[in-house]
């Protein structure tokens, strides 16, 4: 199976993906080892797609869910994402919280209609110092 | 970038209550991809910070439309993929219409007699190309919408032919041979980059 240099070519990313038909692939292989210039293009085409495939991941400058959520309060007419709370990334939705917290608030009543408190022991009442004269001062000459 | 089945399935039937919580944990989950895949095929920050919320704004207001056929992951990138598409005509549009006032400005200067001729040299331009990344990354935005889509998707996203025929709609063979058309396409926008030769 001959092949002239711009069939080779336009056979490189299926022979890179091992996707040509295995009388074509050995035919594409061959050529190559007989064609140094064609096998350093080949080379070059692969080293292409290893650079496609490290291309850093952009990153977004910053969240975007802020963004998304007032979109959505005003196309909704104000019926989604109406209060700040709603508004904060969670695992838990609002309610689980809401309940969470009423729970708390019982157990803190109860806790606190269950404790006696003591009162202290009377004491002797308070008895003011009598009130002691100042002591004498001399003019200033 | 996909969940697990069955957690999966439980954020699906939350978005589709219209959960706000679980549509938090949602977008936090997707959205730097989401973000990279739309920066990829605009090529321009501000424009993908705001089309990758109007993605999320969509699957917001049609995760009824979800029936489960392909994963979640998969079928955010059909809308994100198809989000750009529109996104990209009309800039091409609005391109276009600046690049025919420009034309009707140069012709005007012309019969005017004052024209310069020729585009300005870019010096800084050739200059930026002596990195591989940034030389394919050019290469990349200057190749057709079908073409930068295909090589986003299997070799950036590096997504099963399966994946990029749900997000395309198109068959698996059209998908490989246009794949394999895009990557000679992207050699030929490398090497007519300032001639840029790719390093062994």
């Amino acid at each position: 199976m001959a092949l002239s240099d711009d069939e080779l070519r336009e056979r490189f990313s299926p022979y890179h993906d091992r996707e040509l038909p295995q009388a074509e692939h050995d035919a594409v292989r061959d050529a190559l080892e007989k064609n140094p210039a064609l096998a350093r293009e080949y080379k070059d085409f692969c080293a292409m797609l290893d650079g496609l495939g490290s291309l850093g991941a952009p990153k977004a400058p910053t969240p975007l869910l802020q963004g998304v959520q007032t979109k959505l309060h005003k196309r909704s007419g104000g019926r989604f994402y109406r209060d700040r709370w709603s508004r904060t990334a969670g695992l838990f939705p609002v309610e689980l919280l809401a309940a969470l917290l009423l729970i708390a608030l019982v157990v803190a009543y109860f806790a606190m209609t269950s404790i006696q408190v003591r009162t202290p022991p009377p004491t002797a009442p308070y008895v003011a110092p009598p009130p002691s004269s100042p002591p004498a001062t001399t003019p200033a000459r | 970038m996909n969940l697990d089945p069955e957690a999966e399935l439980r954020l699906v039937e939350r978005l589709k209550r219209r959960d706000e919580a679980a549509f938090n944990v949602f977008v936090r989950t997707y959205e730097q991809k989401v973000f990279a895949l739309v920066l990829r095929m605009l090529g321009n920050r501000a424009d993908a910070q705001d089309l990758a919320q109007e993605v999320f704004v969509t699957v917001f207001r049609s995760i009824d439309s979800f029936r489960g056929d392909s994963r979640l992951g998969t079928w955010l990138y059909r809308v994100a993929v198809n989000h750009c598409k529109n996104r990209m005509k009309y800039l091409d549009r609005r391109a276009t219409r600046a690049h025919d006032a420009i034309e009707d400005a140069h012709e005007a200067s012309v019969a005017d007699g004052g024209a310069t001729g020729g585009r300005p040299d870019r010096p800084d331009e050739s200059a930026e190309g002596s990195e591989l990344e940034g030389v394919i990354q050019r290469a990349l935005a200057s190749l057709d919408e079908e073409h930068r889509t295909l090589l986003i998707l299997r070799e950036l996203e590096s997504l099963p032919y399966e994946d990029i025929m749900l997000i395309t709609g198109l068959p698996e063979g059209t998908v490989k041979s246009r794949l394999h058309r895009a990557r000679a396409a992207l050699r030929e926008a490398i090497e007519r980059r300032a001639g840029y030769k790719i390093p062994e």
